[in-house]
C-alpha cells in the first residue's frame, strides 16, 4: 500500500458523489466494485489480491453521531 | 515529525458536502488477511471499532470472541472484542499497532473507527476543524 497521504490524495481526486452511503473498492483511481453492503462488494473481487485494494465507506446523507 | 491529512470531502446532491477526518490504514487479521480502508479518526470514540463484515473479511470467528456492549448515540449495541493489527504507512515511517477493537454486531455498517484506546495513544493528534485538517505525530 502506498503512503496514507498519497492514497488519501488519490482517493480524494475521484468523484465519489454518486456512491453516497455505499462501500467502494478502489485500485488506484479505478473503481472496481461498489454497493450498499461490504460483503457484496468483497464478493465481487473474488480472485483479486486485496493488498492493493482500498475499501471506503462513502459518507451518506445522514449526520453521523456514533 | 508530524503528518497532516485533509478531511475527506464528498459532494452530495441536495446536502452539504460531507467532510470527515479519515486515515488510510491497513488492518491485518487472521492468517495475515488484510483490509485497506479509509478509517474515521474519531476522538469521541473510547475505542476502535469496526462493523461485523470487516471482522469477517479479516477472518475472525466472532462466535469465539468475548461479548460486550457498547454505548452509541442510538443506545446500547451488541459487540465482540478482538485485537487487530493496524499498519499506518506514513511518508517516512511505518507504524504497526496491535489495537483492541469492538466489532459492532448487526446490520449497521459504519466505517472502521480509530478511537482513543489503541490508536490515539500512539500519536499526538491535532484537529483543525476550521481548516478541515488533522495531524498525527507518532509518540
Amino acid at each position: 500500500m502506498i503512503s496514507a497521504s498519497k492514497a488519501s490524495n488519490l482517493m480524494m481526486s475521484i468523484d465519489l458523489s454518486s456512491f453516497s452511503g455505499e462501500w467502494v473498492a478502489l485500485e488506484g483511481a479505478k473503481i472496481l466494485a461498489h454497493g450498499k453492503d461490504l460483503k457484496g462488494v468483497h464478493a465481487q473481487l473474488k480472485g483479486i489480491s486485496l493488498s492493493k485494494i482500498l475499501f471506503t465507506k462513502v459518507p451518506g446523507s445522514e449526520t453521523m453521531i456514533l | 515529525m508530524s503528518y497532516t491529512f485533509k478531511y475527506l470531502t464528498v459532494e452530495r446532491a441536495g446536502f452539504p458536502p460531507a467532510k470527515v477526518p479519515h486515515l488510510i490504514v491497513t488492518l491485518v487479521g487472521r492468517e495475515n488477511r488484510i483490509f485497506n480502508t479509509a478509517a474515521l479518526v474519531d476522538s469521541g470514540a473510547d475505542t476502535c471499532a469496526m462493523p461485523k463484515s470487516v471482522a469477517e473479511i479479516l477472518g475472525f470467528d466472532l462466535d469465539k470472541a468475548e461479548e460486550t456492549k457498547i454505548a452509541s448515540a442510538s443506545g446500547f449495541v451488541e459487540a465482540r472484542k478482538i485485537n487487530v493489527t493496524i499498519i499506518v504507512n506514513l511518508m517516512r515511517e511505518k507504524r504497526t499497532i496491535l489495537a483492541p477493537f469492538n466489532v459492532i454486531m448487526g446490520d449497521f455498517e459504519p466505517p472502521v473507527i480509530l478511537g482513543r484506546a489503541g490508536f490515539f495513544e500512539n500519536f499526538h493528534v491535532c484537529f483543525s476543524e476550521k481548516e478541515k485538517k488533522f495531524s498525527l505525530k507518532p509518540v
